[in-house]
């Protein structure tokens, strides 16, 4: 992160192209947390550049107390709610089901939001201690590490309550779990062979 | 191996210990490879929750940003510590107050009002007047019955400065006022600076009632509630300690504003305790709630909780007032090596973050609307507030919410040391040893005159109970004027002698003003009533370029000036009431020909009630006022501008003109049965203004004839010496008014 530490610094001074690494190198989570609050690609894509451009206007204010990555969290969970609370009042689509120019086909693409609807009932359904730490790691990508300073616990009951979350997770979504796990482990042990 | 390291495994989060062990469980044990691949696929499945762009969209989104950040500065340059955390915190508050306040269907006059106030006096420029061409004024049919043959160059002055000075002998204008006299009334600067700094206190005196007094009440309600609720959910000996700490703190505002409080002995003794001393304004004394509270002898000047200012003026406010001391003065510790203090106060700002009023609005929210009030008031505190401890403990904790379990002593001593990292720095420098080390609710000293007094307070001037307006204008004004003030405290102030020790705390607190005095600084007069009237007098005194008047540099004149404008700030505000229109007409007053010091007052009147309006709407009887003075003092700019360019005054101006009798008598300090009664009354406000006013040329309007006039009396022989700089100091024989009291002199 020494380098990311320069990016930063030089990011400060005006230098565009710094800048551009840390967005290369972070916009992934800052889409992740948009996304998972707002439920809809464009709106996250807004956010996710409303939420750079934000960082880039505050960059000096920016104490690095914490991660570069979890500053921008916090702005990008900031600008999501923003946004949010702005749509209330308007229509939505329902996700992933918007006209697309390319892509998967219609039926694949309900299919694909049917397992997500699946998923995402199941996550909220997690009792909350593991249902965030689970979100944290697996859906805005965030280390144990990041994870116990986010939520002020040990690295250790991050570890377990991650785990904890998975165990609940893999009984509830058995039947679409099965087939996947299998052609992973397949994939695995000819990996092992070969 | 626990199963929970396979998780870890799949992160790849263990240790090169751990991963041993799992890659040997892989290899022993037959289940163990579906779980991780079932984990693996979970993982998968829950990342997929997010569909992630394709690469053509980051593409577009990277393009689409980079045309952004080209409109975009380079990243702003950090601001200093002193205030954005405050103000970050603040209008985010502010924010959801206005929010709120929308939403419940409030005004949310605060807010709209205080960014419309200027952050610094205008520059007023006001053209000066030269009549067309040098002649002879008309002889007088004065007291002295002798022609007036003013010089071409005094001519000159008194079109540009609107001011002539004329030479001895001269027998006292204020004889000619006498109860006998005929003469019409003076419209004197004087009386318009009285008037003004009456109405601007009848101004702060209503805000002071009808806004920041219920704010206050129902701040001290949630925050009752609010302790008494986390002092039965909170857990741990020191928390428990600090919320009963708060408690006591608080309940003795309580007890000051005449409301409950869930105390029980011991503690609600010590309040009471607290309570009667505050009332006795006994002087420095063991303060039994805070010595409780720090777990050491804590002493309080309790002279300094005395109620002041508007607070001794107004019926009903006495207790009020003391409890805006407490507040004030009485702040917790912030110190580092002793943590209750700071933890009680992290309590009081856990409290407000978490309750709400009865109304409905947040803590935090109305805190913030009181802050605004306050500002409008006395200006911006340089004090911790419950805002920086709140951004403290934000920035410490680095999370939005806290909860009192967190908040052990390491916790305590940096939310401590980064609230007062976060203070703004005072206006007159550094502090002395042991100043702003505590957070106040409602910040500290907020004015230029408060941070002066408070230095010129107790121990730093052996003798004298405590320091006064007149001592603040030694210091603010110029070595002359504090002289002369030195003699008047001597002589007739109410503090006891003069010690040589007044003279070197005034000469260390005027080396602390002089930055205040650098033109190109900004003077924070923002809405700051006494401030504001403290600048008036500063630029009447100093800043010659921005003020109204050529003093000429005659030290008497500026004297007089500061003194009057004294006057204004101790006089006492009329009573509130309702002020319809003016509708009486009386004589047409002469005037000295200021126009510039009238248009000064003019606009400064129309700011305020312009202000005035947005907090307090148009009933409120302090607006009335300050509408009926703005057009007063605009008619008297208007005319002194008509006689002194030669031109007719506009019917208009003469209407108003008119109506200066009837409005000074409604607008007036004091119980004034008639104009004439401002020259032959003793020991009237008004009274002094006319005393002063005895070298200087008046000139006043001939209604029959809409022309320029020589006021009867008012000039006296000219003097061959005109133009030459009066040299020595000023005259100490002048017979100097009698000053009743010094109440309205004590900045918060």
């Amino acid at each position: 992160m020494d380098d990311e530490a320069e990016w930063i610094q030089r990011a400060r001074a005006g230098d565009r192209e710094a800048f551009a690494r840390l967005v290369e190198v972070h916009r992934e989570v800052a889409y992740r947390t948009a996304f998972w609050i707002l439920r809809d690609a464009d709106d996250a894509m807004d956010v996710t550049q409303e939420a750079f451009l934000r960082a880039y206007r505050s960059l000096n204010r920016f104490a690095e107390r914490s991660s570069f990555r979890t500053w921008l969290r916090r702005i990008a969970t900031n600008a999501a709610l923003d946004r949010r609370q702005r749509r209330l009042r308007e229509p939505e689509l329902p996700e992933d089901l918007e006209p697309a120019a390319r892509g998967p086909s219609a039926s694949e693409r309900l299919a694909q939001a049917e397992t997500r609807a699946l998923v995402r009932e199941a996550i909220d359904a997690l009792p909350p201690a593991s249902r965030a730490a689970v979100v944290l790691r697996d859906v805005h990508g965030l280390s144990y590490a990041e994870i116990a300073e986010t939520l002020k616990i040990p690295k250790g009951t991050v570890m377990s309550r991650i785990h904890k979350g998975r165990q609940i997770l893999r009984r509830r979504l058995a039947d679409v779990l099965g087939p996947r796990a299998e052609v992973l482990q397949q994939a695995r042990q000819t990996e092992v062979g070969t | 191996m626990s199963d929970a390291e396979l998780s870890g495994f799949l992160d790849g989060e263990l240790s090169p210990e751990e991963e041993e062990r799992v890659i040997a469980r892989l290899a022993l044990d037959a289940g163990a490879p579906r779980e991780l691949a079932e984990l693996s696929a979970l993982q998968e499945l829950v990342r997929d929750v997010v569909p992630l762009p394709d690469a053509a969209r980051w593409a577009s989104f990277d393009a689409g940003l980079a045309k952004e950040l080209d409109t975009e500065a380079v990243p702003d340059a950090p601001r200093g510590l002193r205030w954005w955390g405050h103000a970050l915190v603040a209008a985010s508050v502010l924010c959801a107050a206005w929010g709120l306040a929308r939403w419940l269907g409030g005004e949310p006059r605060w807010v709209l009002a205080a960014p419309r106030i200027p952050d610094a006096p205008r520059d007023y420029r006001a053209p000066s007047w030269t009549p067309s061409e040098p002649r002879p004024l008309p002889p007088l049919d004065g007291l002295l019955e002798q022609p007036l043959e003013l010089e071409p160059g005094q001519i000159a002055a008194l079109g540009s400065h609107g001011l002539i000075q004329l030479g001895p002998p001269r027998p006292s204008l204020s004889a000619l006022y006498g109860p006998e006299a005929t003469l019409p009334p003076l419209a004197s600067a004087d009386t318009s600076l009285v008037i003004y700094g009456a109405v601007a206190s009848r101004l702060a005196l209503e805000l002071e009632q009808r806004v920041v007094r219920p704010e206050v009440r129902g701040l001290v309600d949630l925050l009752d509630r609010e302790l008494g609720r986390l002092a039965r959910d909170v857990r741990g000996q020191t928390s428990r300690h600090a919320v009963r700490a708060a408690q006591e703190y608080v309940s003795v505002l309580a007890a000051l504003e005449g409301l409950p409080s869930q105390l029980a002995d011991p503690a609600r003794r010590r309040v009471h305790s607290e309570v009667a001393l505050i009332r006795a304004a006994v002087g420095p004394a063991p303060s039994p709630v805070l010595s409780a509270l720090c777990g050491r002898e804590v002493v309080l000047d309790y002279g300094a909780l005395r109620e002041r200012g508007l607070f001794s003026h107004a019926t009903g406010l006495d207790d009020h007032g003391r409890a805006m001391r407490w507040l004030s003065v009485a702040g917790l510790p912030l110190d580092p090596d002793d943590p209750a203090a700071s933890r009680a106060a992290c309590m009081l700002v856990l409290a407000l973050s978490q309750g709400r009023l009865a109304d409905g609005r947040y803590g935090f929210g109305a805190l913030a609307r009181l802050e605004a009030a306050l500002e409008v008031l006395y200006g911006r505190t340089d004090a911790v507030t419950p805002f920086e401890l709140l951004e403290a403990l934000r920035r410490v904790l680095s999370q939005q919410s806290v909860t009192p379990s967190e908040l052990s002593d390491a916790v305590v001593a940096r939310v401590a040391s980064t609230a007062r990292a976060l203070t703004p720095a005072p206006v007159l420098g550094a502090p002395a040893p042991g100043e702003l080390e505590g957070v106040h609710l409602l910040g500290r000293l907020r004015s230029l005159e408060g941070q002066a007094l408070a230095r010129l307070g107790p121990g730093r001037v052996a003798g004298r109970e405590r320091a006064s307006a007149l001592d603040v204008l030694g210091v603010l004004a110029d070595p002359v004027a504090g002289r002369r003030l030195r003699s008047v405290i001597s002589a007739e102030g109410s503090d006891g002698p003069d010690p040589e020790a007044y003279d070197a705390a005034v000469a260390a607190l005027r080396e602390q003003a002089r930055p205040w005095w650098d033109p190109s600084r900004p003077v924070p007069t923002r809405a700051c009533l006494e401030q504001g009237r403290l600048w008036t007098v500063a630029a009447l005194l100093r800043r010659r370029g921005l003020a109204p008047i050529a003093t000429l540099n005659d030290p008497w004149y500026r004297d007089r000036l500061a003194l009057t404008a004294f006057a204004a700030l101790n006089a006492t505000p009329p009573a509130p009431a309702d002020l319809g229109p003016i509708d009486d007409v009386g004589p047409i007053p002469v005037l000295e020909p200021l126009p510039e010091l009238h248009a000064r007052i003019a606009f400064s009147a129309a700011r305020l009630r312009d202000v005035g309006e947005q907090l307090l709407g148009w009933g409120s009887p302090a607006v009335a006022a300050l509408d009926h003075l703005t057009r007063l003092e605009a008619a008297l700019s208007s005319a002194a501008q008509d006689v002194l360019s030669d031109r007719p005054v506009p019917a208009s101006t003469l209407q108003a003109l008119a109506q200066y009798v009837p409005t000074v008598r409604a607008l007036a300090p004091l119980d004034v049965r008639s104009v004439e009664d401002l020259g032959s009354g003793v020991g009237g406000v008004l009274h002094r203004g006319v005393l002063g006013v005895e070298r200087l040329v008046c000139v006043g309007v001939d209604p029959s004839t809409r022309r320029l006039e020589v006021a009867q009396g008012a000039a006296l022989v000219a003097s061959s010496w005109w133009g030459e700089a009066p040299a020595g100091e000023a005259p100490v024989d002048v017979a100097l008014p009698r000053w009743p009291s010094h109440r309205w002199d004590e900045g918060r």
